[in-house]
């Protein structure tokens, strides 16, 4: 069953990728037109939920360099962003020019046809990798992948989780952190997915493991790291990247990594809308990509992974195992509130 | 309003209906200001509570929210939300008033010192308090906890702040310092002779304690009681951290959720949820304006007390410690685990070659964190001492005067207070936002600016006319006699002889402005970032060792504060 | 019977004696007033009997029992002393009624319901309050209020009353008379009674005897004519109306009976006068000129005469204040409304001598 949803994703995603594909390539021909205009515009609004982490602004002062055109950024939680843009398209004051958010919530914004306006093809789209690629309206960014954070002192080396169901095991139970399921969040992303992906009864059999759900993802790593649990379940695999010297490994289990796309939109009567198609281009260059990749985020086109560095190269190459989609969310909170009460 | 008349106005029918015309303009206007204050932002959520989608967008009015609020699943969560600030406010109130007490009429040693301290974990932005006690009172590896194994060699956990225990633990911290500084005030105004005579009536130390001081006290008391329950009803930072890892959900949590972790934020249901809590606050705020309603307690006279201290013989050294044994628990405790964590490289792992002072020069050389503290030191510096004006002028109008309207001046100026900070953020984005005519203030420091007036007025409001209900009217009959016109009225009793509350009213008002997030960051723009915006992104990104390093900074700043207005306050009554 | 005694009583604060070596004792049924400015340690005094202050040094001993002694430690706390007491503010109570306010001290003594109203009703009718026992205490004014604090003082029958400044906060025609009905109730209840206060005529008015008091010390003690006509400094002559303080030197020194004859030789006059210790020839005295005791016109031989000029007349109803400037500086005379003084006038003015106090030129004669 699991497997046949994912083959479907997947031809859904390919078809996308062909269809989009074709006029990208058509309109990127007068880019210099745009380089132009966007310099007419001189400055840039992103609504971001990104928090101003180090990688993202590394990737926007090389742009302010690159262009001289300053990009002011807008940082917000994704619910807090949402609705700003919202209230602010009602009220008519167009103040941003571009978000950058999880692709379920752009997609909830074509669906309500109000917020975003079709994305003009960028030249660099056509280095996307499988299975990514532009829609109407969005540009793959980067992915945050999610693994398993271990604490090195409380498991053994040869205890050490390779595989989701070795969390099963039942001297694990009670040992194990979780950002909570129910609600929306990267929490209920593992759970979407590990139910699709993962064999029938994988969460049911994990609710008798009585994991302990917390909401601050960046504070509950540090908590299994000082040892009040063993294990952290989703670990952002770029959220790990600066818990080096610390007692925890991140691990990406066999069956791959469950992750959130982000990705850019424009937004509706963007007033640098040229601007703003630099800008998404400029994210993905291979240099901006690379940024992300040392960071341990997986890049959205191809020919990186290869050239990151050494430490981050498992997770920016590591196996995806899904995300979760806009279509069946509501039910899979729903079963999450019933099987984790 | 009115002074320019009222001074001018010789007698004579005509003066007097120019009074009267200008004071009823006055009153329209302050209604009207506080109407814009509170009152639209709030209009704006009650809209969207009986409306499907959020103002501006298309939708259909029903009762959705409202009926999803009364389903025995919600009714339980709100009866979870009151025991728990109950079980809060009690011991805090109970605490505060006894620190209070010693602090202000005690000769217990080292009194100025302790109330600069026993105030301090007031100001310490919550979440790291939390990030704190997460690794003071975990069972597994907490220090208080491993302490108590290694004393008493026990297996067992003394205490696990992932509980109902913790929430509640957490949540007193900040009451009990919030309740000192409300109720501190009113201890010292209060005449000791009313005091003096009932031990010389016959009463002891402690009988005068309760039948006098603390009724006296009472209606400081319930308003602060009020105040830190409702508060309480509010909090969020408590029960989301310590609270939903055991499933401890309250309604701040609950709205939380359905605002921002439901598939389509259901803004219906939260706002619907906001005004229930409201009504249910409004029975409380009514129960305390009956209560009081018929006693208006005048304890403070003109006259300057020699500060009569009760002295405690050698017991003063037992409220010292109580003092101290505070002080250690509620600051010593987090705040060295904040301080130790800002020295290493990753909070709570101390080795020698983890020490660093990189996250100390990363705070100063962070030139977000800079811009950022300017603005909410100006945005502080404004809106405090506006809040403060206003809080003293809607004080004056309800408490000591007459006039026609000025319940309804109340009303208003407490309606912020009984929204929780997230939904109400909500209500000012959307009433900036939409708000129709040429000025505008949407995305411009100016709707910071007035949204922090709105959420400090409640505040201010209460500290002021808590010190006014103790003053004497001769005081300003005397004052109007002498030809004063409202506005010099106003000041005199303010300046003259609420200062002490006015200070403190302040502080408190900088230092919830310095806190506020939850409005901040739907009003904020590109360059008015404010530190709290600032700070929640540092901890987006992990960096809580820089936020536990802004968090100390900023109670040095509330150190400075006190001192600078203990110093000011002492020259002050030594001159005048 | 003597019911308060304060043996050598002080009390300092750091290095400042607010109250230096004070001797008193009040007799049952005596009305005792402590006088003077402000921070004078009046108030400190009372605090101290009162056991809301403690002393540094001396002793205190109500109806015969010690409760104050500073060498062995030992302090009784004011609720242990029985003593009734009105504070200067009145210390009502606002948030309780009439009733519960002098129900107080009874209920906290845990007397029956019945008991209590009953001498609750007659502590009010006491002072005529008893239409006011269900009013709030906030409803009350500035005079009903000091009746209110002195039936509460009374209502559990002490046998010695403190009371500081009761007056101060009403106005001029409320305190003569409440003045007048206090002293007659204390009169009538024959109850010790120790009063403070700054103002000379309320004392000279109530008490039977009268403590000057003056940087923490007690200056003289006695009923207040004595303290009026036969001050023992010019401090304590200040006290009382605004004397003439004149220098003069004593020529010749006679003992009379309990006092002392003298001649004096001032600047520009001389006479006879009379004191209450004995000056030796040639010893620079003071002498002490009350206004209302110099008369014009022509002398009596004798008798001391200024000459001067009227600066000044100011009619006050029953007198007229003038003001002489004389070669010897400014005399004050208080003569009746009736004699009419042209302002430049030329006159002459004279005292006998039983208008003449002599005291010894003390350095606290200021004025």
């Amino acid at each position: 069953m699991a497997a046949k949803i994912r083959l479907a994703a997947l031809a859904f995603a390919m078809a996308g990728a062909l269809v989009t594909a074709a006029p990208a390539q058509a309109q990127v021909s007068d880019w210099s037109s745009v380089v132009q205009a966007a310099k007419k515009e001189g400055s840039v609004v992103v609504y971001s939920m990104a928090l101003g982490a180090p990688y993202y602004n590394e990737v926007v002062r090389a742009f302010e360099r690159k262009y001289g055109i300053k990009v002011e950024s807008l940082d917000l939680r994704a619910s807090e962003l949402v609705e700003r843009i919202r209230t602010e398209q009602a009220a008519g004051r167009f103040i941003g020019d571009v978000e950058l958010i999880s692709s379920t919530m752009i997609e909830e914004q074509v669906v309500a046809d109000k917020y975003v306006q079709k994305f003009p093809a960028v030249p660099n789209a056509a280095n996307l990798r499988q299975p990514f690629a532009t829609t109407d309206f969005a540009v793959p960014a980067y992915i945050q992948a999610f693994g398993i954070l271990v604490n090195t002192q409380l498991v053994k080396p040869e205890e050490q989780p390779k595989s989701w169901s070795d969390l099963l095991d039942p001297k694990w139970k009670g040992k194990i952190l979780s950002d909570d399921m129910r609600p929306l969040g990267s929490g209920s992303t593992m759970f979407a997915v590990l139910h699709k992906e993962m064999p029938a009864g994988f969460h049911e059999k994990l609710a008798r493991q009585q994991l302990v759900f917390s909401r601050d993802m960046r504070n509950d790593a540090r908590r299994v790291a000082r040892g009040e649990y063993a294990f952290y379940i989703p670990q952002v695999f770029a959220f790990a990247s600066d818990l080096k010297g610390l007692p925890v490994k991140v691990v990406a289990p066999v069956e791959g990594a469950p992750y959130a796309l982000l990705e850019f939109a424009l937004l509706r009567n963007a007033p640098h809308p040229n601007t703003a198609r630099l800008l998404v281009n400029h994210f993905l260059e291979a240099e901006s990509q690379l940024v992300y990749a040392n960071a341990w985020n997986a890049p959205v086109i191809g020919g990186i992974v290869e050239r990151a560095n050494a430490d981050a190269r498992p997770f920016a190459e590591s196996k995806l195992m899904g995300a979760a989609t806009l279509a069946e969310r509501p039910g899979m909170m729903e079963l999450a509130r019933k099987i984790y009460k | 309003m009115s002074a320019v008349d009222e001074r001018r106005s010789g007698p004579g029918a005509l003066a007097s209906l120019r009074l009267r015309y200008s004071r009823t303009f006055g009153m329209a206007a302050l209604i009207a200001l506080l109407a814009f204050l509170s009152l639209y932002p709030v209009s704006m959520l009650l809209f969207g509570s009986f409306h499907t989608t959020p103002p501006g967008v298309a939708g259909a009015f029903d009762l959705a929210g409202y009926r999803e609020v009364f389903t025995s699943e919600t009714g339980l969560v709100l009866l979870n939300t009151v025991g728990i600030s109950l079980a809060k406010t009690i011991p805090s109130l109970a605490l505060a008033a006894l620190l209070a007490w010693i602090v202000a009429r005690t000769d217990t040693p080292a009194r100025g010192v302790l109330e600069a301290l026993v105030t301090l974990p007031f100001f310490i932005p919550p979440i790291l308090t939390a990030m704190a006690w997460g690794m003071l009172g975990n069972p597994q590896v907490g220090a208080v906890n491993q302490a108590w194994r290694w004393i008493t060699g026990s297996q067992a956990a003394l205490f696990n702040v992932y509980s109902y225990g913790g929430v509640v633990w957490h949540m007193m911290q900040y009451s009990t310092p919030f309740l000192f500084l409300f109720i501190v005030e009113a201890f010292r105004a209060m005449d000791p002779s009313l005091e003096e005579a009932s031990r010389m009536c016959g009463a002891s130390q402690g009988q005068t304690l309760r039948r006098i001081t603390l009724t006296l006290m009472l209606p400081a008391l319930t308003t602060g009681f009020l105040l830190s329950f409702i508060r309480g009803l509010e909090n969020f930072e408590s029960p989301l951290f310590f609270g939903t890892p055991v499933k401890i959900q309250v309604v701040t949590t609950l709205i939380y959720d359905s605002i921002n972790q439901r598939s389509v934020p259901e803004y219906e249901f939260a706002t619907a949820m906001s005004f229930a809590v409201l009504a249910l606050m409004c029975l409380l705020v009514f129960w305390q304006w009956r209560l009081l309603g018929a006693r208006s307690f005048q304890t403070v006279t003109g006259k300057a007390y020699a500060p009569r201290l009760i002295k405690l013989g050698p017991w003063r050294w037992a409220t010292f410690a109580i003092c101290v044994l505070f002080f250690v628990v509620a600051v010593v405790l987090p705040v060295g685990q904040l301080l130790a964590g800002s020295m290493f490289r990753f909070f709570g792992f101390y080795s020698w070659d983890m020490l660093t002072l990189d996250h100390w020069t990363e705070a100063f050389d962070n030139s977000d964190i800079r811009r950022g503290f300017l603005n909410t030191l100006a945005l502080g510096l404004a809106g405090a001492t506006l809040t403060m004006i206003l809080g003293g002028i809607v004080a004056y109008v309800s408490v000591r005067t007459r006039w026609q309207g000025r319940r309804i001046v109340d009303i208003l100026a407490w309606l912020p207070w009984m929204m929780p900070g997230m939904v109400l953020g909500v209500g000012f984005l959307w009433g900036f936002a939409l708000l129709p005519g040429p000025v505008s203030i949407y995305g411009t420091i100016w709707a910071l600016l007035i949204a922090y007036v709105a959420l400090g007025t409640p505040l201010s409001t209460r500290v002021m006319s808590s010190s006014y209900h103790q003053l004497a009217y001769d005081l300003e009959e005397c004052a109007r006699v002498h030809g004063a016109g409202f506005w010099r009225t106003l000041w005199s009793i303010v300046v003259a002889l609420s200062w002490p509350s006015f200070a403190v009213g302040w502080v408190l008002t900088f230092f919830g402005i310095m806190r506020e997030l939850s409005a901040s960051i739907l009003l904020y723009s590109a360059g008015s970032e404010v530190l709290s915006v600032v700070l929640l992104r540092l901890w987006g990104n992990g960096q809580s060792e820089v936020v536990s390093v802004v968090g100390l900074c900023t109670m040095a700043l509330v150190l400075l504060f006190r001192w600078a207005q203990a110093r000011f306050l002492a020259r002050a009554v030594a001159t005048g | 019977m003597v019911e308060v005694v304060l043996e050598k009583v002080s009390r300092k604060f750091g290095g400042f004696v607010a109250v230096d070596d004070v001797d008193l004792a009040v007799r049952r049924g005596e009305f005792v007033t402590l006088l003077g400015a402000s921070g004078c340690g009046k108030t400190t005094t009372l605090r101290m009997v009162a056991g809301l202050e403690r002393a540094t040094s001396g002793r205190i001993s109500i109806d015969g029992e010690i409760v104050e002694d500073a060498e062995r430690n030992i302090h009784a706390p004011a609720e242990r002393r029985r003593l009734g007491m009105v504070f200067q503010s009145y210390a009502i109570w606002p948030h309780m009624s009439v009733f519960g306010n002098v129900a107080y001290p009874l209920q906290i003594r845990r007397r029956p319901k019945a008991e209590i109203a009953t001498k609750v009703a007659a502590a009010l009718r006491l002072v005529e309050m008893d239409r006011f026992v269900d009013r709030p205490a906030t409803a009350l004014s500035g005079g009903q209020q000091q009746r209110v604090a002195i039936a509460r003082a009374l209502v559990f029958e002490p046998t010695v009353l403190l009371l500081d400044e009761p007056l101060s906060n009403l106005d001029a025609r409320l305190r003569a008379q409440t003045g007048d009905e206090f002293r007659a109730l204390q009169k009538r209840l024959n109850i010790a009674t120790l009063y403070v206060t700054h103002d000379q005529s309320e004392a000279m008015a109530l008490s039977d005897r009268v403590v000057v008091m003056h940087g923490g010390r007690a200056l003289q003690i006695g009923p207040p004519e004595d303290l009026y006509r036969r001050p023992a400094s010019a401090a304590v002559a200040s006290f009382f109306g605004a004397p003439n303080l004149l220098a003069a030197r004593v020529t010749a020194c006679q003992r009379d009976g309990d006092c002392f004859r003298l001649s004096l030789d001032g600047e520009t006059w001389s006479g006879g006068g009379c004191a209450a210790r004995d000056f030796a020839v040639g010893e620079p005295a003071l002498a002490i000129v009350r206004p209302e005791n110099i008369r014009w016109g022509d002398a009596p031989s004798g008798a001391a005469v200024w000459k001067g000029e009227v600066q000044a007349s100011v009619f006050r109803g029953a007198t007229r204040s003038l003001h002489i400037a004389t070669a010897s500086g400014l005399l004050r005379v208080e003569a009746p409304a009736l004699a009419s003084f042209a302002v430049g006038a030329q006159t002459q003015f004279w005292t006998g001598e039983e208008g003449v106090w002599v005291v010894p030129p003390d350095h606290a004669s200021g004025s």
